[in-house]
């Protein structure tokens, strides 16, 4: 099967745990976002053109469970994961930390630009009290399942081999 | 795919991107996109019930084996309750049947209880800025958007914001985006107020918009106050836990400790007669 099928079909199954399990189940609170954690890890392992691709489908996805179709998690998602795809070929993939890495610095990124481009946030919410409670935990829990996300993946898609650059 | 393959690939992606954007940032709505929209929804929400189905009642089959000691302590104590309650409930048949021979003679309009649904909770909103359930109830079933959802012990729980064919989203109370009308529910006070959620707060709402002089205190209950027609008014939403002064003390804020429990919140009515 074409392997942007497969991932299309991972980021629906993503889709599905974020809405039953880890939107229900937050330790302290915190929330993760499971789409967001596939989104960078596909594209570190896969590059930015796949990245650009699920990033957008991804975020497509999260929109219309949203009850908007295009919206702000189309139009950021996209753009993130492309840009994060450029790290693929720069690292060494069976370095697991730079999922983690890129993932908590991705999701700050993109919780900032989420605030700022939502008019009901962008005025009514105290940064500080925000980045502390929300962002920096949210980012901290993304980067946790992204190293299990990129871990699972790398064996899965890479045989765990020892695989520099494309 | 050649160098120049990929190049026009991301070109078309980003314009097309570039196109969702405008599209988002002008509010544009195009019909034909709604088609799209309402499809992937429709196709996805029942897998997501599905799954969300076998999972709490594989969840809910575990607890009942490991916890069989307090199910059974549990049913003793709520056989025990049905009696009080069957008890009770004679009594107030017999006070229901006064209440309408005094209504027939004083000719009071009647008071009509609402039409509602029970929904089942499937999941909940993806993202980290909105705080939305989704039910498994949707158009099929005469769900329609801005419906009052209320929890089974009757405190308000949000309102309809999205529906599909057989499912749709509650924008949540605790949700940063919604807005109510608080009423005090004594009798001597009626301070009005605007009940707003929170963002990192599913427990507590704030009431703004008082009065500075109004006659609020710790322990009031707040209810709807009916005056937006969005919803019935005397929904119950939570209790004052805490008053502060805000806008340098021209007016004051509450904050209200929610009725309903968000975090365990399984099944809702919808009322559709609103």
């Amino acid at each position: 099967m074409n392997r942007n099928i497969i991932f299309v079909l991972i980021l629906i199954i993503g889709l599905i745990l974020q809405v039953i399990f880890f939107s229900v189940y937050k330790p302290w609170g915190i929330k993760p976002d499971f789409l967001l954690v596939i989104i960078v890890v596909t594209s570190l392992l896969e590059g930015p053109k796949t990245g650009l691709l699920i990033g957008v489908i991804g975020g497509l996805l999260q929109d219309i469970f949203l009850g908007n179709f295009i919206s702000i998690n189309t139009i950021l998602k996209g753009p993130l994961a492309f840009i994060s795809g450029f790290l693929e070929g720069h690292f060494y993939k069976g370095n697991y930390f730079l999922a983690p890495v890129a993932t908590f610095f991705t999701s700050i990124v993109y919780y900032l630009l989420a605030i700022i481009l939502s008019e009901e946030l962008i005025f009514s919410i105290n940064y500080w009290f925000t980045i502390r409670t929300v962002i920096l935990p949210s980012a901290l829990y993304n980067a946790v399942l992204s190293f299990i996300i990129y871990f699972i993946f790398y064996k899965t898609f890479y045989g765990g081999e020892k695989y520099y650059g494309r | 795919m050649g160098n120049k393959g990929r190049i026009i690939f991301v070109s078309i992606l980003v314009v097309l991107l570039l196109i969702v954007g405008a599209l988002y940032f002008f509010n544009m709505n195009i019909p034909y996109f709604q088609y799209i929209e309402r499809g992937i929804y429709n196709s996805l929400s029942p897998v997501v019930e599905f799954f969300s189905d076998l999972y709490y009642s594989t969840i809910s089959y575990w607890q009942g084996i490991f916890n069989v000691d307090e199910v059974m302590e549990k049913n003793k104590r709520l056989k025990q309750q049905i009696v009080t309650l069957k008890l009770e409930n004679l009594r107030l048949e017999s006070y229901k049947r006064e209440n309408t021979r005094l209504r027939d003679l004083l000719s009071f309009k009647n008071h009509i209880p609402f039409e509602t649904l029970g929904a089942t909770v499937i999941g909940f909103s993806p993202s980290l800025w909105e705080n939305k359930a989704i039910i498994n109830r949707g158009s099929n079933d005469g769900i329609r958007k801005k419906m009052p959802v209320i929890s089974y012990n009757g405190s308000l729980v949000g309102r309809v914001a999205y529906v599909g064919s057989s499912s749709s989203q509650i924008s949540l109370i605790h949700d940063p985006e919604f807005t109510v009308g608080g009423i005090v529910q004594r009798s001597e006070s009626r301070t009005i107020g605007m009940v707003n959620g929170q963002l990192n707060n599913e427990q507590v709402n704030i009431m703004d918009k008082i009065s500075w002089d109004a006659d609020i205190q710790t322990g009031d209950i707040i209810v709807t106050s009916g005056f937006s027609n969005n919803y019935p008014k005397g929904l119950p939403i939570g209790e004052v836990e805490e008053i502060n002064s805000d806008n340098y003390g021209l007016s004051q804020s509450a904050k209200i400790k929610l009725f309903s429990s968000l975090k365990t919140i399984e099944e809702v009515l919808v009322i559709k007669d609103f």
